[in-house]
């Protein structure tokens, strides 16, 4: 039996890794916009971020998003890398459940570009969005929702699809559930071990 | 409240509620072991499997939560929902048949069970028990209390009907979830999910046909109407923005994979080569109930913006509120119908691992045994589990409900994404990197959530306390030398 191949752990350590700079960035860049209020425990100034949503101004139980340029425009790079980053993290941790990579790393592969060319798309668009909030809609929706909710959300079922057709040759093959069957057998006749 | 609504409803709730206990009944016949209590006898069929893994997945807070987070924040909560296939896929891929295989060659009836197996370590076992007994005790409570405020909502709004207090909603609620679980053990419970499931689906496609229909313009004169208040609310990234919206997108989709109460249910499937048919019946499932999700929150928002309906007390009252003045009586009873089936399908499954750590796993990791007669202690445990979360959740503080119930998801994930789903499928990871990554997430999960500390661009405390546990226990397990394993266990992770 093929061994997984050992890059692949070290592979996702370093994406984890990109992920922890990513997470310390934000901490870098000041989330925009914010306001300087009067410090409600006394004296000297509170700074309140806004960026990630406000109180709606007539309906208190809504969040408002604010300006869509003013806050997203100086992080938008970052917020594909971070979108990206999980993404290939995700399908780095498929891949760590298919024993027979080599079947399967190709199709794998697809889905996980196929995901990510659809989420830059998304970014893609709503960079258009923020300079033309009038423009049409695509089937009832702004264009980077309509690529979310019509593209993105289907096109995980590829990697449904994937491990359905894949099964019998990637994940569990009739020879594995044969040795697996031999090992229960071993285990039971023998000493079997404690859980 | 329309006058023909209560009765309808009422009379859902109660076909539902007496479906449940003649479930228990039923399994009561069929679970004469530990084994049948924590693991059904491990002879789950593909479509009970299937419905049970993606109903307890869809909790109280999927039927709830989801519409308010919706109507509060736009899309920001999609990337809780609409990700779920992904969710599902790192399921199985990771878990679907390697905890099948370890649970059948150790005879396990537990998940610390197989992780001791795994590391060969009982403070794993241990760290791993208390991880879920956590979890467990903050979703449990907020389940028995959301149950408990709906049923009063039902019953209240029934003219002959004296007014009845939340604390009766709350012991009738436990009464029907305790029966039904301490009779019949898991097996009524995915039995109850299977139901449960089917309900949620019709309930869900149904939802979202009527909200479409409420506002003129259908989807169009939704979103047209969002927009025009709040151009950045009908985005994928919502009110919340892109960072924020986005670190919820791996605790999801990754996340799923440490859920106890969702991988439990994979070690007790018939057989192994199952898992290729069940994960579609999942994700399809889950996918379909996302539209509720997504439809009554966007409906409603839409409508409250036109003045179709009056501003919401709280975001929470965007479903129900949806169902009392937007649907027919008898969608809403389906639909109340599928509420409780959300809930109570979730509080099964954690009321069993509450118990199993109790009697089994916590024993057998401090005293190196379980408690002997442990089908006894199990069916006395569920009915301590139950009685004390209800009792907690009544006299604890709101904000402290609140706060065990966000901790819920966010522990199992960043706890027992690595232990669990990596740790069964890198032979390379170590009990010490498993053991730091658990510590690790409870400490990083209640110290954000406990002192209050804000991240920048609303990235939610999960996200960090995963990202955490998941670097240490790579970093520890790649700087350390290579674990040995039991032969067993180490042939089984090498198919």
């Amino acid at each position: 039996m093929m061994e997984r191949p050992s890059r692949l752990p070290l592979i996702l350590f370093g994406l984890l890794l990109a992920l922890c700079v990513v997470l310390a960035l934000a901490f870098v860049i000041e989330e925009v916009p914010f306001e300087d209020v009067p410090s409600s425990a006394g004296g000297g100034v509170e700074r309140v971020y806004t960026g990630h949503g406000t109180t709606h101004s007539r309906f208190p139980s809504m969040n408002h998003g604010g300006a869509g340029p003013e806050r997203h425009r100086p992080i938008l790079w970052l917020a594909w890398s971070f979108g990206l980053l999980q993404l290939a993290l995700i399908v780095g941790c498929l891949a760590l459940g298919v024993k027979h990579l080599e079947r399967v790393w190709a199709p794998l592969a697809v889905c996980g570009v196929v995901l990510g060319l659809i989420f830059t798309m998304m970014v893609v668009t709503y960079q258009g969005y923020l300079d033309d909030v009038g423009s049409p809609l695509f089937f009832a929706l702004p264009v980077p929702t309509a690529w979310f909710l019509y593209g993105f959300w289907p096109a995980q079922f590829l990697v449904v699809t994937l491990y359905v057709l894949v099964f019998g040759r990637s994940i569990v093959t009739r020879e594995d559930m044969e040795r697996f069957r031999g090992i229960v057998a071993a285990n039971r006749g023998g000493q079997a071990g404690d859980p | 409240m329309d006058d023909s609504h209560a009765p309808v409803i009422l009379v859902f709730v109660v076909a539902y509620l007496a479906m449940c206990v003649g479930v228990g009944v039923w399994a009561l016949r069929r679970t004469t072991s530990a084994r049948d209590f924590f693991m059904a006898g491990r002879d789950l069929g593909i479509l009970v499997t299937g419905l049970a893994v993606f109903s307890s997945t869809m909790s109280g807070f999927g039927f709830v939560g989801g519409p308010g987070l919706v109507y509060r924040m736009g899309l920001s909560s999609a990337w809780m929902t609409v990700i779920s296939p992904l969710g599902f896929c790192c399921v199985f891929y990771l878990l679907g048949t390697r905890l099948r295989m370890v649970a059948e060659l150790r005879d396990t009836i537990s998940l610390p069970d197989a992780v001791a197996a795994r590391y060969r370590s009982e403070r794993t076992r241990l760290l791993t028990a208390v991880a879920i007994l956590l979890g467990v005790v903050g979703y449990l409570g907020t389940q028995i209390l959301a149950m408990a405020t709906v049923l009063r909502d039902v019953l209240n709004n029934v003219s002959f009907i004296p007014e009845v207090s939340l604390v009766t909603c709350m012991a009738i609620a436990c009464a029907v979830l305790v029966f039904y679980c301490v009779t019949g053990g898991i097996l009524a419970s995915v039995y109850t999910d299977l139901v449960q499931g089917a309900v949620m689906i019709v309930a869900a496609v149904c939802v979202f046909f009527a909200a479409l229909s409420v506002v003129d313009g259908g989807l169009t004169g939704i979103v047209t109407t969002i927009m025009e208040d709040d151009p950045e609310a009908i985005t994928p990234w919502g009110t919340l923005g892109m960072m924020g919206s986005l670190s919820w997108f791996v605790v999801f989709v990754l996340g799923a994979s440490g859920q106890p109460h969702v991988i439990t249910k994979l070690m007790m499937t018939r057989r192994v080569e199952d898992a290729r048919r069940i994960l579609p019946v999942s994700a399809g499932g889950y996918m379909l109930c996302s539209l509720l999700w997504l439809s009554i929150g966007l409906a409603m928002r839409a409508l409250v913006i036109q003045g179709g309906h009056p501003e919401l007390a709280i975001p929470d009252d965007a479903a129900p509120q949806f169902l009392q003045f937007h649907a027919g009586p008898m969608l809403a009873g389906v639909v109340f119908a599928g509420l409780f089936a959300a809930i109570m399908s979730t509080a099964d499954s954690f009321l069993n691992l509450g118990a199993a750590a109790l009697v089994h796993d916590i024993p057998k990791a401090l005293y190196g045994r379980s408690l002997s007669n442990e089908l006894f202690w199990a069916r006395v445990a569920t009915v301590l589990l139950a009685v004390g979360s209800a009792v907690f959740v009544l006299y604890s503080r709101q904000d402290l409900v609140a706060l065990l119930g966000a901790f819920g998801w966010g522990t199992f994930a960043a706890a027992l994404v690595p232990t669990v789903a990596i740790g069964f499928n890198w032979k390379r990871a170590t009990a010490s990197a498993a053991n730091v990554a658990i510590v690790t997430s409870l400490a990083v999960n209640f110290g954000i959530e406990l002192f209050g500390l804000a991240i920048p661009y609303g990235i939610t405390g999960g996200f960090v306390a995963l990202l955490l546990s998941m670097t240490l226990f790579f970093g520890i397990s790649l700087a350390s030398p290579p674990p040995v394993l039991d032969p067993d266990i180490e042939e089984v992770m090498d198919l």
